[in-house]
């Protein structure tokens, strides 16, 4: 009300007229006389409660986004009121915070790290409303019917809650139908005197305990409601960013010209511009040279640089070398440098002249100040050896007594020939007569503008791949592998409890699937084939990934028109330009792309590439391919587990044990059948490399030669029967690792299996297990190099061999347990709090509103 | 519903059990307090333990006592519990993740930690940034205290205890600001506006005006809102950077070795000394920042410059008044004791 008294006295114009209006008096316009007690009556609120919904929210916020601007703009001036710079506050405490979540944005790596921050920030806003929205004002509304909440738009268009102020609560905006109404539904009887008053009273003390416990219980509600809204986000803000970053892969490869023209910034031709600028017709020497070679190499790596300068070096330098005082300079001190430490050391000054005196012996044989080319050189060289002779030899005639040993020097200043240069030979072609002529410029700046291009599509290839497989978080790859793993705990049925239980221990955990497996495994067709399809789908998701890129050498052997077929057409198209009738650059060509040959075709010559190893376009396609073999052999080292388990449930597919090896002792059966299972479930590479070292018997049970099985599960009769430290790996068993590696990749897969991946993976994993038994079977090494599957010894590289191999089925699992436990962890605990907590604070509102109710006015 | 100020004791009864549990008040009328470090402590410790005894136990019963005052003075509760949970929410579930996953989530979580608490520090004490250099320029002390004395209504019939104590800040309402309580007490030889004869010097529109309290009321008013603006703008944006300097690398350092227990001197003083180091090398690395991007090296110049300049840009628009009068030579002013001829 103080404001509208205020409102008056600052403007009595407007509000008398209004009042006028609004009464039908009559229009009174004596300042004075308004201005007297009489006249000074309370005037008609233009008050209004807030009423809005869900839908008005956007506009709501916009204007009151418009009021906070206005705020900050008088307080800046200096004339803003109470309400005004309270907002600022506001502004200031979301501005810090996104100062917060912008610093804290510069810091993280993944964009995942980055958008969690924002929305951490968001998410802390949003639950220091959302709490009293959930747990004081709708528990307040269902409770008493009182929104303990309510807002209000005061005379000068002031948003404010209704019950802030309990000693200042504007209840003539309620109108008493509405009073009246709130007291049937908070019980008030219809007869006690004062009803309207007492109903306010107990609004009111409702009120002000819900904005007491809205206090208290804001702070634990508050961070723990926002965590819990960032750990349920983190999923779809994943999800959204691994999309995000898929549409911008898959456009970079539809629209890959126009990303490559974008890529082209031309730096290459700018520093090469300047660099010719700077040096126009000056001789090129080694300085000026490996400028020139590091503007071009960029990034190319050291091994293409290789053959980048050997080109670079035929078409900058034209072998002449010019002899001038710097020559004879450097060829003093690379004398001297040879001396140094010798007996000839002594008498340096006897044999080498000084400099002008041998700019002046130079200048007489007509050497001095010319160009000249190789051959020249050696001749030179060899004239230079004779003054240093005359030298000698005119020292020895005036000290026969210690003469120095002409033969022996010269040995000592070695060789003439260029390849093998001596200090001579080095000093003498330490100055080259290559200058930056116009057709070097011209070759330059042509070759610079071929790079500018090759950059632009290597930099658009590689962000092409960064987004599909980097190992990094959001990929596309990243993605599938933690949607499938995570997929993997409904899948096994496996309880939250198993996960606490076992999490600690990989031998446990190895334990645990091991039975999960064997319970899917001994299960029914149905079920099987239900799992195994269920399982397949969500692995054979890999196939979206690969459709445009290229797993050339991986499992498959599947050539398409991916991402390495990308590769080698954008690059060489821009890498022919480098091999032309006025550039010609093999020796790079060579380590970029790959040994070419040439071939007469009628009237034609044809060039093709015959060997692309270890090129940097080879590096470029294996780094997605290798990246998608190891996570696509890993699940498929997942699937043919299940798969053995079930050949073996079924004694079907495992005739290394039944039929080929009969001679076996009953015992080493079983050991083999642990060691095939154990191996499927444990082993890393470094396992295979050592043949699956397995501690056996060496006098086994040989028995009926049968394995035991009941209901599908293998008993084992002899295995454990002694002591564990009793028994030893034998190295001199050949056929015990080939027999395991058949039975686990040799033999195909289950009909069961067959028949549930037949629509998506089935020649993967058929792949897959015909790789692995290649090339981890047939791994040399030199401990039991003879046990080998096929005889053909494999030499691949170890990346290669681990990614082949994929990761243990133990540790896929034992990674996914403990992360899922670390989230579950917290996750239960948090809302644990928060459930009491909410629990408190509504159960606690029953109790709110207690009052005497007076006695009813009795009738008569 | 405007309750009945008085601003005498009057000692009310309304049972028949006598005085002897009648209040001692450490107030009997609105004061004006000194605002020096031992009144802001006694203040702050006085709200800090209504905030959390007095006030919600008033709240919770739907006293009809219950007010604004108390209402505000209880938000220092969800701010600090809150900033307690918040470092629970990072921390206390830490130790019952995996062995691996230990080292990661206690590192995320005491940087979370000590950025709740750098927060809270730099929010606190950056506020002066501002009111300090405001108060040497203009002579106005937007942060000066006043206790006021509140009378409220009895509870019930045993109920005697009816006034209380609240600290609140002269200017806290620029509408309404007590003006009053900046009067001189004449009675006690005191010049009426000796406190706006001192703004109003400082403010350069002289001195022995006649009026200088309504002088100078509208320029103070004015230095007030942009002060306000200033400090509710740049205390978050330092306590941005309080934050930033927390999630520096060279704390993790401190974290390894981190120990409070005083009463083991060799482990607390080894622990204190890599405080120091982290905090100088922390202070380097947000400042200097790594990395290779741009936005790497300079992110936390850029910021902490942010937070400076709002302080420096707040103080300058605050000193700056848009309604100061224009500085008027000593001939232009009329003398009370002398004599003029008016032509």
């Amino acid at each position: 009300m103080t404001s509208l008294i205020n409102n008056y006295i600052n403007n009595p114009h407007s509000n008398i007229r209004q009042q006028n209006t609004n009464t039908g008096l009559p229009v009174n316009t004596n300042v004075e006389e308004l201005d007297t007690r009489n006249f000074l009556k309370p005037l008609k609120g233009q008050g209004r409660l807030v009423r809005g919904n869900i839908f008005e929210a956007p506009g709501v916020m916009i204007k009151d986004m418009a009021y906070d601007t206005r705020a900050l703009k008088h307080a800046l001036k200096g004339n803003a009121n109470d309400h005004e710079l309270g907002k600022i506050n506001d502004t200031g405490m979301k501005l810090g915070g996104l100062a917060i979540a912008a610093y804290l944005f510069t810091k993280k790596q993944a964009p995942m790290q980055k958008a969690m921050e924002f929305v951490g920030l968001a998410s802390f806003f949003a639950s220091m409303a959302i709490w009293p929205k959930i747990a004081i004002q709708l528990p307040a509304k269902l409770i008493h019917g009182i929104n303990v909440q309510q807002e209000y738009i005061d005379s000068f268009g002031r948003k404010k809650p209704f019950h802030l102020d309990p000693q200042f609560k504007p209840w003539d905006l309620y109108s008493e139908e509405k009073i009246y109404k709130t007291g049937d539904r908070l019980g008030v009887p219809k007869n006690i005197p004062n009803r309207k008053a007492f109903i306010q009273e107990k609004a009111n003390k409702i009120a002000t305990q819900s904005n007491t416990l809205w206090m208290l219980t804001a702070g634990v509600a508050t961070p723990i409601l926002s965590g819990l809204i960032c750990n349920k986000l983190e999923k779809p803000v994943q999800n959204l960013i691994g999309m995000y970053n898929t549409y911008r892969a898959d456009q970079i490869f539809e629209k890959f010209d126009e990303y490559v023209e974008v890529a082209n910034k031309k730096q290459t031709q700018k520093f090469i511009n300047r660099t010719i600028e700077m040096n126009k017709g000056q001789i090129i020497d080694e300085t000026l040279y490996r400028e020139i070679l590091d503007i071009f190499a960029g990034d190319f790596g050291p091994v293409t640089k290789v053959g980048l300068d050997k080109d670079l070096r035929n078409l900058l330098f034209n072998n002449k070398y010019e002899i001038n005082s710097v020559t004879v300079e450097n060829l003093i001190t690379e004398i001297n440098k040879k001396l140094k430490g010798t007996p000839y050391e002594a008498y340096k000054s006897v044999i080498v002249p000084e400099k002008a005196k041998l700019i002046e012996q130079l200048t007489q044989k007509g050497i001095f100040g010319k160009e000249h080319d190789i051959k020249d050189i050696r001749k030179i060289s060899r004239e230079i050896q004779v003054i240093f002779r005359d030298n000698i030899l005119a020292y020895n005639k005036e000290h026969p007594a210690a003469p120095i040993n002409w033969t022996d020097f010269a040995n000592r200043l070695g060789n003439t020939e260029i390849n093998k240069a001596g200090p001579i030979v080095k000093g003498l072609t330490s100055t080259s007569a290559s200058r930056m002529t116009p057709e070097v410029q011209a070759s330059l700046k042509a070759m610079a503008k071929v790079f500018d291009k090759l950059n632009a599509v290597k930099n658009v290839l590689s962000k092409y791949a960064y987004l599909k497989v980097a190992a990094a978080p959001e990929t596309e790859l990243a993605n599938y592998w933690n949607n499938t793993a995570d997929s993997l705990i409904d899948l096994f049925k496996i309880t939250p409890e198993e996960i606490k239980n076992t999490r600690y221990d990989s031998e446990l955990v190895y334990k645990l699937i091991r039975e999960k497996m064997t319970q899917i495994a001994t299960s029914s067709e149905e079920d099987y084939t239900k799992f195994m399809t269920a399982l397949g789908k969500k692995v054979a998701k890999i196939n979206d990934i690969l459709k445009t890129s290229d797993n050339e050498v991986g499992i498959s052997e599947k050539k398409t028109a991916g991402f390495a077929s990308k590769v080698d057409s954008a690059i060489n198209s821009v890498a022919s330009e480098l091999d032309t009738d006025t550039l010609k650059m093999p020796n790079f060509l060579r380590r970029l792309v790959g040994l070419s040959k040439v071939e007469q075709q009628g009237d034609k010559k044809v060039s093709y590439i015959i060997y692309t190893g270890g090129t940097y376009v080879d590096t470029l396609k294996r780094a997605v391919s290798d990246r998608m073999l190891g996570v696509e052999s890993s699940f498929l080292r997942l699937i043919n587990a299940v798969d053995l388990m079930r050949r073996i449930a079924t004694d079907q597919n495992v005739n290394q044990i039944q039929l080929m090896h009969n001679g076996y002792a009953t015992e080493t059966k079983e050991e083999l059948l642990e060691a095939a299972v154990r191996g499927v479930f444990n082993d890393h590479s470094a396992d295979f490399a050592i043949k699956g070292y397995t501690k056996r018997n060496v006098n086994p049970e040989r028995g009926d030669g049968n394995i035991l099985r009941r209901a599908g599960r293998v008993i084992y009769r002899f295995l454990n029967k002694i002591p564990e430290d009793e028994k030893i790996d034998i190295p001199m068993d050949e056929g015990f690792f080939q027999e395991k590696m058949k039975l686990t990749f040799g033999n195909p897969p289950h009909k069961d299996t067959q028949n549930a991946l037949a629509i998506n993976i089935l020649e993967k994993l058929e792949a897959y297990k015909a790789n692995v038994l290649d090339i981890l079977g047939n791994d040399f090494n030199f401990a039991k190099p003879d046990h080998v599957i096929s005889g053909a010894k494999k030499f691949l590289s170890p990346k290669y061999k681990f990614n082949i191999c994929g990761i243990s089925i133990t540790e896929l699992f034992s990674n996914l347990f403990n992360q899922k436990y670390n989230t579950n962890k917290w996750f239960k605990t948090f809302v644990s709090v928060f459930a009491s907590l909410y629990a408190v604070s509504v159960g606690s509102q029953f109790f709110f509103g207690k009052l005497k109710t007076p006695e009813p006015v009795k009738k008569g | 519903m405007i309750s009945a100020v008085n601003s005498t004791n009057n000692n009310i009864h309304f049972s028949s059990g006598g005085n002897a549990s009648e209040k001692k008040l450490a107030y009997t009328k609105d004061t004006l307090l000194k605002n020096n470090i031992f009144t802001r402590t006694r203040i702050g410790f006085d709200k800090l333990t209504n905030a959390f005894t007095v006030y919600p136990a008033k709240g919770l019963k739907g006293s009809k006592n219950a007010n604004f005052y108390e209402f505000l003075t209880m938000g220092t509760v969800p701010y600090l519990i809150g900033s307690v949970m918040l470092m629970s929410v990072f921390n206390s579930v830490n130790t019952k993740y995996a062995s691996d996953s230990v080292r990661g989530a206690c590192r995320l979580g005491r940087k979370m930690g000590l950025g709740v608490l750098f927060y809270g520090l730099m929010k606190g004490i950056s506020k002066p940034f501002v009111t300090t250099p405001v108060k040497w320029f203009t002579g106005v002390d937007t942060q000066l205290p006043y206790a006021k004395v509140n009378y409220e209504l009895p509870e019930d019939i045993n109920d005697t205890d009816i006034t209380s104590i609240e600290y609140h800040k002269v200017f806290e309402s620029v509408e309404f600001p007590r003006w009053d309580l900046l009067y001189g007490d004449e009675t006690k030889g005191e010049k009426r506006n000796w406190r706006y004869d001192k703004i109003a010097k400082r403010l350069g529109l002289g001195t022995n005006l006649n009026d200088s309290d309504q002088e100078v009321k509208p320029l103070i008013k004015e230095i007030v809102v942009k002060t306000s603006a200033a400090t509710n703008i740049s205390q978050y944006l330092w306590a941005a950077s309080g934050v930033a300097f927390a999630f520096q690398k060279p704390w993790e350092k401190f974290f390894n070795v981190m120990n409070f227990k005083f009463w083991k001197p060799e482990q607390f003083a080894k622990s204190a000394e890599q405080f120091g180091r982290s905090f100088v090398e922390s202070a380097k690395s947000l400042y200097f920042g790594n990395g290779s991007s741009f936005i790497n090296r300079h992110g936390g110049k850029m910021l902490l410059y942010t937070a400076l300049a709002s302080s420096v840009i707040g103080v300058m628009n605050a000193v700056t008044s848009n309604n100061k009068p224009s500085r008027l030579d000593s001939a232009d002013i009329i003398e009370k004791d002398r004599k003029y001829v008016v032509n």
